[in-house]
């Protein structure tokens, strides 16, 4: 039996692509149009209205405020979470020591990896319940175990304070993400040779060194990946700022992200138009956070 | 050489972030055991018994029987659909090849660094157009088309690698393109594939904005989308709130519980080849 080449290829690909074109692409390819126009969403009234948009943008304080916020995440989230997921990775990895062996793992490293995996699993909808509860500031955890150990005086407002709110959010994701990077950066690790280390520490190199000067140039590529993917988180971060803080977006605007600022414009406040302008330049803002990353993160890679 | 101290400051930082990493949740499932009375949100177990019959309530005052039908409904089509749309387009791009091909594949491969918030608006009303808003394709068709994404990233590398000899030696045999594939390379292909199923279902399992945007009916909401509405409504009722973030983290807890190498196994060999 033989069909055409191009027939058995239109089979295969047919469907993939008509869907992706008409939920992913088409969309897109909308949103940029749209942009250039003064669409409410309401009715199918519109005119063109050139860079309108982008320019009502550039004087709207609460786009700065969402900017600020994404940007901040995005410095910050990537930093704390891929070093913590290190630290604790190398923990397992070189912490133990057993008969015979210079370095080795922790014992019950496979359980701890379990339990720190574990927030991973969980929907950000019931994390952000979870501390929306522990950051409530008259009957929550953090209140509470404050003034058990004596700290009365100190009884912070969390998310109803402009200054802390995004901490907390910013703290919120961390817990639910490092697990994750502590398996993964986990695993890299022990492809890593044994007798590496094992040269290093002959040296006389101290964990420190061996860090710094073994662990992480060889799992480069891996942070990198990871590097990525919490960008991506912190360019996104809908989920918990629209269940867990005030209003939501904070009080002052503090947890204002764009992507909340997209969908209350555009599906809630009838301004579909300006809304896509603030997509697109969410979009612009990863596609520079995305050639940063490839950019600095072209290195030499390391074989063995 | 690490000393005794060294090696004693290890176990007492991984057993703190354990207890960082669990105190939440134990957190929460006190106070899901607690009095609906109560305000509170700490650890103290309640001093006058256990208070079982919270889940009950938040079951049923909840409508969570639903959404969880609905989530169960909708995840299991967009793995479906996204796995079997993977697998097809994955073998395209990975085996044969045709004018055009690069491309096709990079608009593909484009979608994983595009902002879902990007698109959303466009096509909520394109959906909404369609009266397929507050329906299960609304939210089943827009959620396949993204994991292709990665779907199709991942399967086209999982055939680019696999054997060449095996596609040869299946063709000499008399195969065609159809049965290599599935015949050949899916059986051979099961760990890429259960990867891809255990990462769909993830992201689909706990999709907040597609759900939040596309349906406003309760009919269909999903489990995360319903557990931030009964929030909305039930602020002050802790205990059934704890209880039911409870209830609707239990099937997935329990998945992961049972089978937690092939889950983190699935979840990491995911990220790290992309």
């Amino acid at each position: 039996m033989r069909h055409g080449k191009y027939g058995f290829i239109v089979g295969f690909l047919a469907l993939p692509l008509a869907i992706y074109a008409v939920f992913v692409i088409s969309p897109f390819v909308q949103a940029i149009y749209y942009s250039f126009t003064n669409w409410s969403g309401l009715s199918s009234d519109l005119q063109m209205v050139g860079f309108d948009n982008y320019r009502k943008l550039l004087d709207d304080d609460v786009f700065w405020h969402a900017l600020r916020n994404n940007l901040v995440l995005l410095l910050v989230l990537p930093l704390v979470t891929l070093g913590m997921g290190l630290f604790f990775a190398f923990m397992l990895n070189v912490g133990g020591r057993r008969k015979g062996a210079v370095v080795s793992g922790v014992r019950g490293s496979s359980l701890y990896k379990v339990v720190y995996f574990f927030p991973q699993v969980l929907s950000i909808a019931i994390v952000a319940l979870i501390f929306q509860f522990a950051y409530n500031p008259n009957s929550g955890a953090l209140n509470s175990f404050l003034s058990g150990i004596g700290l009365d005086s100190v009884q912070p407002n969390w998310l109803g304070d402009p200054s802390l709110a995004l901490w907390c959010v910013m703290a919120v994701m961390v817990w639910s993400n490092v697990g994750f990077y502590v398996v993964l950066f986990s695993a890299a690790m022990s492809t890593i040779p044994r007798d590496f280390y094992e040269a290093a520490l002959l040296d006389g190199a101290n964990r420190f060194t061996t860090f710094f000067r073994i662990t992480l140039p060889l799992l480069w590529d891996t942070v990198q990946t990871g590097w990525v993917y919490m960008g991506i988180l912190a360019l996104d971060a809908f989920a918990v700022v629209q269940i867990m803080t005030v209003g939501p977006g904070g009080p002052d605007y503090s947890t204002e992200v764009l992507t909340w600022f997209v969908y209350t414009k555009g599906i809630r406040d009838g301004q579909a138009g300006y809304a896509t302008a603030l997509g697109v330049a969410l979009l612009i803002v990863t596609m520079i956070f995305a050639a940063i990353v490839m950019r600095l993160g072209r290195r030499e890679r390391l074989e063995f | 050489m690490i000393s005794r101290t060294e090696r004693t400051l290890t176990y007492a930082i991984l057993a703190l972030f354990t207890v960082v990493s669990l105190t939440p949740v134990l957190g929460i499932l006190a106070t899901a055991l607690g009095p609906q009375s109560s305000l509170s949100t700490g650890f103290t177990l309640p001093d006058d018994g256990l208070h079982w019959g919270n889940f009950a309530d938040a079951w049923t005052r909840g409508h969570f029987g639903t959404y969880l039908r609905n989530s169960t409904l909708v995840t299991l089509s967009v793995v479906a659909v996204a796995t079997l749309l993977s697998v097809l387009a994955g073998y395209a791009f990975g085996v044969m090849r045709f004018p055009g091909s690069t491309v096709l594949f990079y608009l593909f491969v484009l979608g994983l660094a595009l902002p879902q918030e990007a698109l959303v608006v466009p096509l909520y009303f394109d959906l909404r157009h369609l009266e397929l808003t507050d329906t299960y394709w609304g939210l089943i068709l827009p959620q396949a088309a993204q994991s292709l994404a990665f779907g199709v990233f991942w399967m086209r590398t999982y055939f680019r690698g696999s054997a060449r000899s095996v596609i040869e030696a299946a063709r000499i045999d008399g195969a065609n393109s159809w049965t290599t594939l599935w015949r050949v390379l899916v059986p051979m292909a099961r760990p890429a594939i259960s990867t891809l199923v255990v990462i769909v279902f993830m992201w689909t399992w706990n999709e907040f904005l597609m759900a939040l945007v596309m349906v406003s009916d309760e009919a269909y909401r999903t489990v995360p989308l319903g557990l931030a509405f009964f929030q909305g409504q039930h602020s002050s009722e802790t205990a059934l709130l704890a209880a039911a973030a409870v209830l609707i983290a239990l099937p997935v807890v329990i998945v992961y519980v049972a089978l937690q190498r092939r889950f983190i196994a699935g979840m990491l060999s995911g990220a790290v080849k992309e």
